[in-house]
């Protein structure tokens, strides 16, 4: 029995507890390869235009998998709380994935405060759909949620270390982890930073139990926002510039954007929408004239 | 022997270049049509600025516009870089104290707001080239009236119809419904210089606080009715120098000399046939687009490949 795992949305979050749930319950699984241009390209077919760049993507991921496994895993994830929720879009993707894929096989979790869904309950009952004793599922969630923490701490000090220790200009990537993660849309922009001898912190590395998004607003929705919002107060005045990466066309960061550039004054922001046109002379030279703001070229 | 820098601005529209000397004056200058060949286009342009100074020294050359990585490799530039930098530097060697430039050019229009000398923010025009020079000359051609006089004829006007500034496709249906109902010709283009104007506005410059003193620059600052409408809008004179349309690459040149790479230039490039070839490499997922650039048949560089397999050797 192989699971086969997206390598978009919530992987770029999720990956590592994913991973080693099944690696200890000794599933197999394959992921999909970084986005491509094929995958890019079967994820528009199969999305109406209107939909947001991360979700065609994510559809060009199911399609890789489709035929290549006995499960794909579609979570779904609504929120933990009526004030941590995922995009509506995101939302309802489990429905568009089971909708657009007629027939298609998927091990799935749902987190939905509505429901009370706990999200151990949920991986038990995963672990249970794929032929294991609930004690053994909840087993290896526990270790498996651990060595996720873990990891997760472990980024963070890494990229704390970068923070205190580099003598690079610093460049703070703020967006949500799946557009940061992205083959091709938040990796171009990195390679391009870093190649211009930047370095590069990310937004989604950070983790924080305090939640400071307050100080920006304090009737948002969306836990990805939150987030952005959580490591722009951590990071905003340790670092050189702000880059604000935004994937056409979303909603919520059309709003979080605007509120951040109006509310931080005196800071180096720029903002950058990638789409799924895929000409990047515009995108370099935008990220090159950031560099020289940063870099204060002058006669 | 004295030292000489060369600066190139190669945009979608039109090619500019300008030779100075060691105290940055412009010693050659030419303008001219890009014609979608931007390899012919420089070498004319290094044709002309030779016939204008002959074979001086030039020591350091650098590239910036759209086409800046093709030409700067064919011309074995100093440097390559951004057209918003090197505005800026190009502007503050003339206007010292410049706090906003408002760039308009052939497809693209930017703003670059200025504090002591330094850039501290800018904007371009994302996917929408609504308002830029390449929509200013269809419609001139449309009315058809010469896009150089376009200015003077919007001087005339006394009464200008309010055209839609949201999107030039609409502004287009505007103008046409505005002439159908009888406006005259003039009214009708200081309302599309206003509309430019405006869009610029609204779009690019949405949220930036334009301070003065602001230069206009591009090709579309020669158009004086644009101007008009930018000092009526904004409330503020509106500088255009004399060379605005050069400041790109009078700042390239200044960045090429600033970065005291030497690299000597040899005006006999004009002489040599260069050929580029574009094709997607299918070696991996990624499918690049990659560029060949040739000179006289042998393979000087290539470029577009993200890995070392696009790369191709012979």
């Amino acid at each position: 029995m192989i699971v086969g795992i997206p390598r978009a949305l919530y992987y770029h979050s999720y990956s590592y507890l994913w991973k080693t749930f099944f690696d200890n319950l000794k599933v197999e699984y394959i992921i999909s390869p970084k986005t491509n241009k094929d995958i890019l390209k079967k994820g528009k077919i199969l999305s109406t235009d209107e939909t947001c760049l991360p979700a065609k993507i994510y559809l060009g991921h199911i399609d890789y998998l489709k035929d290549k496994c006995d499960y794909v895993l579609v979570p779904r994830y609504l929120g933990v709380d009526k004030i941590n929720l995922s995009c509506i879009k995101f939302n309802s993707m489990y429905d568009i994935v089971k909708n657009t894929f007629k027939n298609i096989k998927t091990i799935d979790y749902n987190i939905d405060y509505i429901k009370g869904c706990k999200i151990k309950n949920e991986f038990i009952k995963m672990g249970k759909k794929l032929g294991f004793k609930s004690n053994v599922a909840s087993e290896a969630f526990d270790k498996s949620y651990k060595e996720f923490n873990n990891y997760r701490m472990h980024e963070f000090e890494l990229q704390e270390s970068k923070v205190v220790n580099s003598e690079l200009k610093k460049v703070l990537i703020l967006s949500h982890s799946y557009n940061i993660e992205d083959e091709m849309i938040g990796k171009k922009i990195s390679n391009i930073l870093i190649s211009n001898d930047i370095e590069v912190i990310l937004s989604s590395k950070f983790i924080s139990n305090e939640d400071k998004s307050t100080n920006i607003s304090k009737t948002l929705y969306w836990d990805s926002s939150r987030q952005i919002l959580n490591s722009l107060e951590y990071y905003k005045n340790r670092v050189d510039g702000i880059i604000l990466l935004t994937s056409f066309p979303c909603g919520n960061d059309c709003l979080v954007n605007e509120l951040i550039i109006r509310k931080l004054k005196n800071y180096k922001i720029v903002n950058i929408v990638i789409d799924e046109v895929n000409a990047s002379a515009g995108l370099v030279t935008r990220l090159e004239s950031f560099i020289d703001i940063i870099n204060g070229i002058t006669i | 022997m004295n030292k000489y820098y060369m600066g190139i601005d190669i945009g979608s529209i039109s090619t500019k270049g300008v030779i100075i000397d060691c105290d940055g004056n412009i010693i050659a200058k030419d303008y001219l049509w890009t014609e979608g060949n931007p390899i012919n286009a420089v070498k004319k342009l290094v044709q002309s600025l030779y016939s204008s100074v002959g074979n001086i020294n030039v020591v350091s050359v650098g590239t910036t516009g759209s086409a800046r990585y093709l030409i700067g490799k064919i011309l074995n530039a100093s440097v390559i870089k951004n057209e918003i930098t090197a505005h800026a530097i190009g502007t503050m060697s003339r206007v010292k104290d410049v706090k906003t430039i408002i760039e308009i050019g052939g497809q693209d229009s930017k703003i670059i707001l200025i504090d002591n000398g330094v850039v501290v923010d800018y904007a371009m025009n994302t996917i929408c080239a609504a308002g830029t020079g390449a929509f200013l000359s269809s419609q001139a051609k449309r009315l058809g009236v010469n896009i150089e006089e376009f200015g003077s004829i919007a001087k005339k006007s006394t009464n200008s119809p309010k055209l839609s500034a949201r999107c030039s496709v609409f502004a287009e249906s505007d103008l046409v419904h505005k002439l159908q109902m009888g406006y005259k010709k003039e009214d009708v283009i200081k309302g599309l210089c206003d509309s430019v104007v405006l869009n610029y506005l609204n779009n690019v410059g949405k949220g930036k606080k334009i301070k003065a003193p602001i230069v206009f620059q591009g090709g579309v600052s020669k158009n004086i009715g644009v101007k008009e409408s930018f000092e009526k809008e904004l409330n503020s004179e509106v500088i255009v120098l004399e060379d605005s349309h050069l400041m790109g690459a009078l700042g390239i040149a200044l960045i090429a000399k600033m970065s005291k790479i030497e690299k000597k230039f040899d005006f006999n490039i004009k002489d040599f046939n260069f050929i580029t070839k574009g094709h997607e490499c299918s070696k991996c997922a990624n499918n690049c687009e990659v560029v060949q650039i040739f000179k006289d048949r042998e393979l000087i560089d290539t470029y577009g490949n993200k890995c070392e397999r696009g790369k191709i050797v012979s």
